[in-house]
C-alpha cells in the first residue's frame, strides 16, 4: 500500500473564509452535506443559508452512509394497467452528494460499505452513489468521544476516498489533493497558493500532540482480531453480555459498517399501485433472523451479539477484505446500557497469546 | 374486486382508536371504495351482522362485553384488535390491582346496586375469543390501520414491527432520553408509532405493549445507570401494561413501586 507523508503530496492553503465560497462552488454539482448543530448534538444535514457548516463537531449519531445506502428507499414503483399487466417505474434521478467535513473512521466508513457492496451483492445503485459523491475529509485533532478507538481501528489517518482531505488550523485549512476532480473544485475557489513554512511546521507540530491525544484501547493491530475471535467462541463472555443487551438495535444503526437491510411494499388501497422500499435493519433488531415458517436461526440474544461483533471483526475482513470495525464508538456512546465492542475487542484479545504482547 | 364488508365495535374504551379512523379525512374516499362498512356506532347508522372483518376497539370491563365479543367472533371470518385497550388492557387494566368491592367504595361510595357489574379485572379482547390481528398503540396510527386495511383487501397477512421504539428514534435522529436521565421505555416497548413521543421530549411509555424479546433486567440497569430507580420502570410499565399475563412479563426482573 502506497503511504507517503503529507508533505510530499500537493498540500494547499485554504483560508476559512473560503468555505462559504467552497459550499458555493460545490452547490451547482452536488447536493452539500456536512455536520450541522442540532441542540446539543450534530447530524449530518444539507448545509446551506440557516443550516451552517459545523467542522468543528465532535461526531454524529447516524453515519454518512445514510447519504449512500439511506434507512428507507425507493426501489421502485409499480401500477396495475387497465389490461391487469404491471409495470415499473424507477425513482428519479438524485443529485450526486458532496459531503464536507467526513472524520478518518468515516472515511473508512465508506470504503468498508464500497467493499461489501462490490463483492457481495454488486449493488450498483450503492456503489454509483459514492462513485459520483464528492468527499472533503477532515483530520480529527483529539478524540470526540471517550468511547472512540479509531487509533487502535487504524482508522485514525484514512484520508481515501476523500477527494480533498483537511487539517483544521483555524483561520486557515491545510488542503491535500487526492483526486483529479479535488483539484478541479479546490482551483475554482482559492489560488491554489502553497502552505507557508510556518504552517507547515505548525502542522507537524499539531500531528505529533495529535499522536499522544488519542490513547491506545488495544495491544494488537486490527488484523488479528479473526483469530482471537475464533478462540473466543464458546467463550462465556457473550452470554455475560447479551444479559445486558436490551436487543433495541442501536448499534446497529449507529454504525457506519453496517449494511443490512429488509424489502417491503406499500400500496394504494385499491391494490393497484404500490412502492417497494428496503429499508435499515440490523442483526440485532428483533425479528432479524426469522424466517419463513416462524423458524429463528440465530434466536439467543448471547449468539446474535456475538455474531454482530464476529461479523465486524473476522467475517467482513475474510469476506470483503476490511475489518468492520472503524472504531468510531458510536455503538458504545449510545447503548443505553453501554455495551462495548472495544471491551470485547480488548477481552478476546488481551488473555494470553500474541496478542497480549506488543 | 368485492369489497369487504367490515365493522367496527367498541368495549371499555375512549373509542379514540375509531377517531383515528375518522380522522383520515383524505383516505376516507379511497377506504370506502376498498371496503363496504356495514357497521360502525359511531359513523353511520346502518347496524348490519353480516361483516367479514371486525375491528374492536377496547377492553373487556363487564360480564356482558365477553358475550358479545364471542358473538362478533362467531360471525366475524377475521377479528382485528385495535388500540392499546383491546390489545394489552390498557389503561383500563390499572384498576386490576385492587378488588371490585374496593374500587366501588372509592368511586360511588359503596352505593353501586344497580349501577352495573364488573369483571374482576379489565382484559384485553384475548382473554376471551381468538384475535387474529393486533394493531397497538394508544391510539392506533392512521397509517399502520390503512396498510392493514390494503393487506386483508390483498389477501395478505399485515406486518406490524416487531423491534423496539428505539429503532425509529435513532431513524429519526432523535437524541436519546434516556441518556438525559428521562424514565423512557423506548427499550422494551414495540415500536411502529414511529416514535413521535419522544421526538417531542415526551418519554415512551410503551402503549404498543413489549416488543418481541423485551430485557426487563436489562432496562432496569439502564435505569439505573442514568441515575433513576428500577422501580420508576415498573412504575411507568404499570400503564398501559398492567393486565395480568403483561405484567407477569416484567414484574420479576422489576421491584414493584410500594403500595400498588
Amino acid at each position: 500500500m502506497r503511504r507517503q507523508k503529507a508533505m510530499d503530496q500537493e498540500v494547499y492553503r485554504f483560508p476559512r473564509s473560503r468555505l462559504g465560497a467552497l459550499i458555493e462552488r460545490l452547490a451547482r454539482d452536488y447536493r452539500v452535506v456536512g455536520p450541522v448543530r442540532r441542540g446539543a448534538e450534530h447530524a449530518w444535514a444539507d448545509v446551506g443559508p440557516g443550516a451552517e457548516l459545523a467542522l468543528d463537531y465532535p461526531t454524529t449519531m447516524l453515519p454518512p452512509r445514510q447519504f449512500f445506502a439511506p434507512p428507507r428507499e425507493l426501489l421502485f414503483r409499480f401500477r396495475r394497467g387497465a389490461d391487469g399487466r404491471y409495470t415499473c417505474h424507477e425513482p428519479e434521478a438524485e443529485r450526486p452528494v458532496a459531503l464536507l467535513g467526513v472524520h478518518g473512521c468515516d472515511l473508512t466508513g465508506l470504503r468498508v460499505l464500497r467493499s461489501f457492496h462490490e463483492s457481495s451483492c454488486r449493488d450498483r445503485v450503492v456503489t454509483g452513489r459514492l462513485d459520483r459523491a464528492f468527499i472533503l475529509g477532515l483530520a480529527c485533532w483529539a478524540p470526540c468521544t471517550a468511547e472512540a478507538f479509531c487509533r487502535d481501528m487504524a482508522s485514525l489517518e484514512s484520508e481515501a476516498p476523500a477527494a480533498l482531505y483537511a487539517w483544521d488550523l483555524g483561520d486557515v485549512l491545510l488542503v491535500k489533493v487526492l483526486t483529479a476532480r479535488g483539484r478541479e473544485v479546490l482551483q475554482d475557489v482559492t489560488a491554489l497558493e502553497a502552505a507557508t513554512s510556518d504552517e507547515q511546521v505548525a502542522l507537524r507540530h499539531r500531528l505529533r500532540v495529535r499522536h499522544e491525544a488519542f490513547p491506545s484501547h488495544l495491544r494488537f493491530p486490527p488484523d488479528r482480531l479473526a483469530v482471537a475471535l475464533e478462540a473466543a467462541a464458546d467463550d462465556l463472555l457473550w452470554e455475560a453480555t447479551a444479559d445486558r443487551c436490551l436487543s433495541c438495535g442501536r448499534c446497529n444503526l449507529v454504525c457506519p459498517t453496517c449494511t443490512c437491510f429488509d424489502v417491503g411494499d406499500e400500496g394504494t388501497l385499491d391494490g393497484a399501485a404500490a412502492v417497494r422500499f428496503r429499508r435499515w435493519t440490523g442483526c440485532q433488531v428483533p425479528g432479524f433472523s426469522k424466517v419463513a415458517g416462524g423458524r429463528d436461526f440465530r434466536p439467543t440474544r448471547a449468539q446474535q451479539l456475538r455474531y454482530r461483533v464476529v461479523r465486524k471483526g473476522k467475517y467482513m475482513p475474510e469476506r470483503y477484505g476490511m475489518v468492520g470495525c472503524t472504531g468510531c464508538g458510536r455503538c458504545i456512546a449510545h447503548c443505553p446500557t453501554h455495551i462495548s465492542i472495544r471491551e470485547i475487542f480488548r477481552q478476546v484479545g488481551g488473555g494470553g497469546g500474541a496478542g497480549a504482547a506488543a | 374486486m368485492t369489497r369487504p364488508k367490515v365493522a367496527f365495535f367498541s368495549f371499555g374504551s375512549c373509542e379514540g382508536c375509531q377517531l383515528q379512523v375518522l380522522s383520515a379525512e383524505d383516505a376516507l374516499p379511497d377506504l370506502l371504495r376498498a371496503v363496504e362498512i356495514v357497521n360502525f356506532r359511531e359513523a353511520v347508522d346502518e347496524r348490519r351482522d353480516d361483516y367479514e372483518v371486525a375491528f374492536v376497539e377496547g377492553s373487556l370491563v363487564r360480564p356482558a362485553d365477553v358475550e358479545q365479543v364471542q358473538g362478533i367472533r362467531k360471525r366475524a371470518r377475521i377479528l382485528v384488535a385495535l388500540g392499546a385497550c383491546a390489545c394489552l388492557g390498557g389503561v383500563n387494566a390499572i384498576r386490576n390491582r385492587r378488588s371490585v368491592a374496593e374500587l366501588a367504595r372509592e368511586v360511588y361510595g359503596g352505593r353501586r346496586d344497580g349501577v352495573f357489574t364488573t369483571l374482576p379485572d379489565a382484559s384485553p379482547l384475548s382473554s376471551a375469543v381468538l384475535v387474529d390481528y393486533e394493531l397497538r398503540g394508544c391510539p392506533i396510527d392512521r397509517d399502520e390501520f390503512l396498510e392493514a386495511v390494503r393487506s386483508l383487501a390483498a389477501g395478505t397477512v399485515p406486518v406490524t414491527p416487531a423491534y423496539a421504539v428505539c429503532v425509529e428514534c435513532t431513524l429519526r435522529g432523535t437524541a436519546c432520553l434516556l441518556e438525559r436521565g428521562v424514565p423512557c421505555l423506548g427499550g422494551v416497548a414495540r415500536a411502529g408509532c414511529g416514535a413521535v413521543c419522544p421526538a417531542y421530549g415526551a418519554p415512551c411509555e410503551a402503549c404498543r405493549g413489549c416488543h418481541d424479546v423485551p430485557n426487563f433486567e436489562a432496562l432496569g440497569e439502564a435505569f439505573a445507570r442514568h441515575g433513576m430507580a428500577r422501580a420508576v420502570a415498573a412504575e411507568k410499565l404499570q400503564l398501559f401494561n398492567n393486565y395480568r399475563e403483561v405484567r407477569e412479563t416484567w414484574e420479576r426482573a422489576l421491584p414493584s413501586p410500594s403500595g400498588t
